[in-house]
């Protein structure tokens, strides 16, 4: 994790703890369902304030709470256009393996690259305080991975360009 | 977003759009005046006082903001912590919600950042769960 | 005396109840059974299973004086259970009600129970068997007058007079969010709620209408309240670990009722470390043994007397979604973190 990163970090961390109170609830609307309110919204009342945290004006976190259920939108960082590709070609190869990432949502929220749903059987069946440090860890890594790709590309990239250069030399 | 009913009342209680206007005013010279006396403990506890939260009108709220968020953004990072130190929890909380909004602009957010982690500090994690959890936003 | 005891019994538990010697104790391990567990020598075995609800049982209460139990689930049905020849024989009562039911309680006489628009989250019955609480998703806490003449006779004084079934006779709302909890104070003169603003409040009856007293939490939401003396409030929930708030010319926030394990701090310096460590030197972190330096490893849902005397709790049980009952002394808590209850 970079120094500078750690300030923006800490604030989702301690945005999501308190978000992360869920409880189980059935529909209101319609009887013997019990869907994430965050994403059918069926009531105003169930749903609370969306808040936005972001560092600059890439990258942001949208953290979107409900009465069983709450809603984390990643945009990450973006500072070329090398960038932009490599985040796409890595969100999709995750989203591709949304499953075993259990609390990985298939689509993103419009605007953001990635997003998780985490409902109240996610916190009934594992600590909440680890699925916080998921998420933050995930953000940490993803960022990580984005880089280092990005690094091995312009690697290659030098590599390719003196062996092209050689025939000239 | 298309919702069925809606349970929750929205009453009509607080200070008129103009009355707001008219605050704002105020509090803007208010502001700008304990700034230039080198008083911006002062300039923050005008900041805070009876923020615009009965208003249905967008514009007001983000006149209102625009002053306290510059406030904000005008401070030293040195001096964050001894400021909220001095706040009790009504202004805490009021304080926490407009951190929020400048949170999400996603411009000065080093700023915002440590006034996060004072207000955090001083007033628990209730302040956040107020900011997410009262629909009376600032 | 250790300040608590501690069992594991489900994976995770959304209610339980005790029966009136406490040698029983029903619960719902997040699904839509009711487990009954007797104790054993120093184990807890599963007696019966009570499987008639077919969606997640959300309160059970365990009537004392009749031995009757009652629960409740989203599937908007109620039971109640009565022991007869070995074996808990359900009866289906009906609620006619179009919200999940979430919460049951007994009357004090245990004559009749209660269970509106919003979702109620809980309810809860005046010590005089006549006024009913409830909270609900829709932000308010309301007070009825629950007459029934078939349950109740005609010999009784409605303390507010004639009020139609189903008209509140108060209604409160301080609360900016879901109110999750409510209690009547053992004499029936005050009604404390909490709500998800992570704000808790209380409603002093001694004057009509009652006046309202409210306290900004610096913690997490509570879930669950529970009334320890007239004056001192147990409060569990988000935080993991029960909260003390009392009432000393005014109700304040007291002190955190399980301060955590003694070394907890140190542990926690060395683990984060640790942590920092690891990721130093192997380019990843170990974070997956951390664990929480309070009893209760998850948010707790239920806090229930164990043992009272007189409207003063001496001990009393909470469980969670860590799937722990956990049964605390408070006598000992006192001594060992040192809070005074009033």
């Amino acid at each position: 994790m970079s120094l500078a990163q750690v300030p923006y970090l800490n604030c989702i961390r301690n945005t999501l703890t308190a978000s992360m109170c869920l409880q189980n609830f059935g529909s209101q609307i319609v009887e013997r369902h019990n869907k994430p309110e965050v994403e059918v919204k069926t009531s105003k009342e169930l749903v609370l304030n969306p808040v936005i945290i972001a560092r600059n004006k890439a990258e942001r976190v949208l953290i979107e709470t409900s009465i069983n259920s709450i809603r984390i939108s990643v945009s990450i960082k973006k500072s070329d256009e090398v960038d932009v590709i490599l985040a796409k070609k890595f969100v999709r190869f995750l989203v591709q393996r949304a499953e075993s990432f259990i609390i990985l949502r298939r689509k993103p929220v419009e605007g953001y690259d990635i997003s998780f749903l985490v409902t109240n059987f996610h916190t009934e069946s594992m600590f909440k305080h680890k699925l916080v440090d998921f998420i933050i860890q995930f953000m940490e890594d993803i960022d990580k991975e984005v880089s280092d790709l990005k690094l091995t590309l312009n690697a290659r990239g030098r590599i390719i360009a003196s062996e092209y250069l050689k025939n000239f030399a | 977003m298309n919702y069925e009913d809606d349970n929750v009342e929205t009453q009509s209680v607080g200070k008129s759009d103009a009355e707001y206007k008219s605050d704002i005013s105020n509090r803007e010279k208010e502001v700008t005046k304990a700034l230039n006396m080198g008083k911006p403990q002062d300039a923050l506890a005008v900041a805070l006082a009876d923020p615009p939260i009965y208003t249905k009108t967008a514009a007001i709220k983000d006149q209102n903001a625009t002053i306290v968020l510059n406030l904000l953004g005008s401070f030293k990072e040195k001096d964050v912590e001894t400021s909220v130190e001095s706040l009790n929890d009504e202004q805490l909380d009021v304080l926490m919600k407009y951190v929020y909004r400048g949170l999400a602009v996603g411009e000065n957010s080093a700023i915002f950042f440590k006034w996060h982690e004072c207000v955090l500090k001083k007033g628990g994690m209730g302040t956040i769960i107020r900011v997410i959890s009262e629909k009376k936003t600032v | 005396m250790s300040a608590y005891d501690i069992d594991h019994l489900a994976q995770c538990i959304t209610a339980h109840a005790w029966n009136a010697d406490r040698s029983r104790v029903a619960l719902c391990p997040n699904n839509n059974e009711v487990h009954i567990y007797a104790k054993q020598g120093t184990s807890w075995v599963v007696e019966h299973v009570l499987a008639e609800h077919d969606q997640v049982v959300t309160s059970i209460d365990w009537a004392p004086k009749t031995n009757r139990i009652l629960t409740s689930s989203q599937d908007r049905n109620a039971y109640v259970w009565t022991f007869k020849d070995g074996q808990w024989k359900p009866v289906l009562v009906l609620l006619r009600i179009n919200r999940a039911a979430t919460h049951v309680k007994w009357s004090p006489q245990e004559n009749k129970f209660a269970k509106h628009k919003s979702t109620v989250l809980k309810v809860d019955w005046h010590p005089n068997n006549l006024l009913l609480a409830t909270s609900s998703s829709d932000y308010k806490v309301r007070v009825f007058d629950a007459y029934v003449k078939k349950a109740d006779g005609r010999n009784v004084t409605r303390p507010y007079g004639e009020v139609p079934f189903g008209e509140p006779i108060f209604e409160f709302d301080q609360c900016a969010s879901w109110v999750h909890a409510l209690k009547w104070s053992p004499s029936g003169s005050s009604l404390a709620f909490s709500s998800h603003d992570s704000t808790f409040a209380v409603a002093n009856f001694a004057t009509n209408p009652p006046t309202v007293e409210k306290v900004r939490l610096r913690g997490l939401p509570l879930r669950d309240l529970l009334y320890i003396t007239e004056n001192s409030i147990a409060g569990v929930g988000y935080d993991c670990a029960p909260i003390l708030i009392t009432n000393q010319n005014g109700w304040k926030y007291s002190d955190e009722m399980d301060k955590g394990s003694d070394n907890a701090g140190a542990a926690e310096a060395t683990s984060a470390r640790k942590l920092f460590q690891n990721k130093v030197d192997l380019g990843e972190s170990k974070s997956s043994d951390k664990k929480l330096t309070t009893v209760h490893q998850n948010c707790v849902t239920t806090i229930v007397p164990f043992k009272s005397v007189g409207g003063v709790v001496s001990d009393f049980s909470t469980s969670g979604l860590d799937g722990n009952i956990v049964i605390w002394h408070v006598k000992a808590l006192e001594a060992k973190n040192k809070f005074k209850v009033i």
